[in-house]
């Protein structure tokens, strides 16, 4: 079952097999996670967001209708569960400056290095919520610029926008950090 | 070009082989021939190592967070509720349903859609402005019926 794809494993779930579902869980649930925390902000909200993503998968398996992958549905839920949570929620900054020193680095090269990361974190997180997604799901989820477009909801040409847009951002935020 | 080059590049990222086709023999002699073009391409590839690492990154207290916030998940899901059998009435209120998980913008351009709509029906259905007159002349005739006094005698009905 390690190896079926998505879409054979929703088709199982459609029939109420709960390890099919068991085993898109464990695929999904990381990512779920990690994403909706690096959308919200808030671990205890992408905790019950990646919940509630799972449980539709579960209830709407029987309806749902393969017009786009599975992996694109699912992220569509997930990012629009936490943009809904965000709307209702004042966003708190991530406090995520945590990345671990490369130890081939001296100790002043991994500092500089550190507070670039803590710069770059800081940028990441206060970029506009449909920029941020984008780069989320092209860096984080590796997805494709029309995977990415098919879950905003936008067309590749606005996705396309939507990355040179942040980048800049990011950019400018670095300035001349190493 | 450098401009456009960067732009490519942020649309793209720096690994050109994922690039289109067309797009990408272009960037490839570009990168050959071009000294400014490469360095442009080594800084883009830097950065986007950069993000990509921070997005990738988490710490140990995170990790440990993460880890717990899974197992009470799977936890939560250990019981599952019934699930929503697809029925012949349900197909198109399945997709009104669906459809509200999307963005909020389709929603307001429908219903800017109708308001214009609305509004254009509303431009095209009003009576021509010699008939509003005769209207109220009309109300005006029927008013001085009920009200006006008597010419002769100054009663008022």
């Amino acid at each position: 079952m390690d190896n079926d794809s998505d879409e054979d494993l929703v088709a199982r779930v459609a029939g109420g097999n709960e390890a099919a579902f068991r085993q898109l869980t464990r695929r999904y649930l990381p990512r779920a996670l990690g994403f909706a925390r690096r959308i919200t902000g808030n671990s205890a909200d992408a905790e019950e967001i990646a919940q509630e993503a799972l449980l539709r998968v579960w209830t709407h398996a029987p309806r749902w209708r393969p017009v786009a992958s599975f992996r694109t549905w699912f992220y569509r839920v997930v990012l629009n569960l936490s943009l809904n949570r965000r709307r209702r929620a004042p966003f708190l900054p991530l406090d995520e400056a945590g990345d671990v020193a490369d130890p081939g680095l001296d100790a002043s090269a991994a500092l500089e290095r550190d507070e670039a990361d803590r710069t770059l974190a800081a940028a990441i997180a206060q970029l506009p919520e449909r920029q941020r997604a984008a780069i989320l799901l092209t860096y984080r989820e590796g997805l494709s610029n029309a995977e990415t477009a098919a879950i905003l909801g936008a067309s590749v040409s606005g996705v396309e926008t939507l990355l040179v847009r942040a980048k800049r951002t990011l950019r400018a935020a670095l300035g001349n950090k190493p | 070009m450098s401009e456009q080059f960067q732009r490519l590049l942020d649309i793209y990222g720096a690994d050109i082989g994922r690039w289109p086709a067309e797009q990408r023999a272009v960037a490839e002699q570009l990168l050959a021939t071009d000294p400014a073009a490469r360095a442009l391409w080594e800084r883009t590839r830097d950065f986007d190592a950069r993000i990509a690492r921070q997005l990738a990154s988490i710490s140990e207290h995170e990790g440990q967070m993460e880890q717990a916030a899974q197992r009470r998940v799977l936890a939560a899901l250990a019981q599952l509720p019934a699930q929503r059998q697809r029925t012949w009435w349900g197909e198109w209120s399945s997709a009104l349903l669906d459809w509200d998980f999307t963005p909020a913008w389709p929603r307001i351009a429908a219903l800017a859609s109708v308001a214009v709509l609305g509004f254009a029906i509303g431009l095209v259905e009003l009576p021509p402005a010699e008939s509003t007159h005769t209207i109220a002349m009309a109300e005006a005739d029927v008013g001085s019926i009920v009200f006006d006094p008597e010419p002769l005698t100054g009663l008022r009905p």
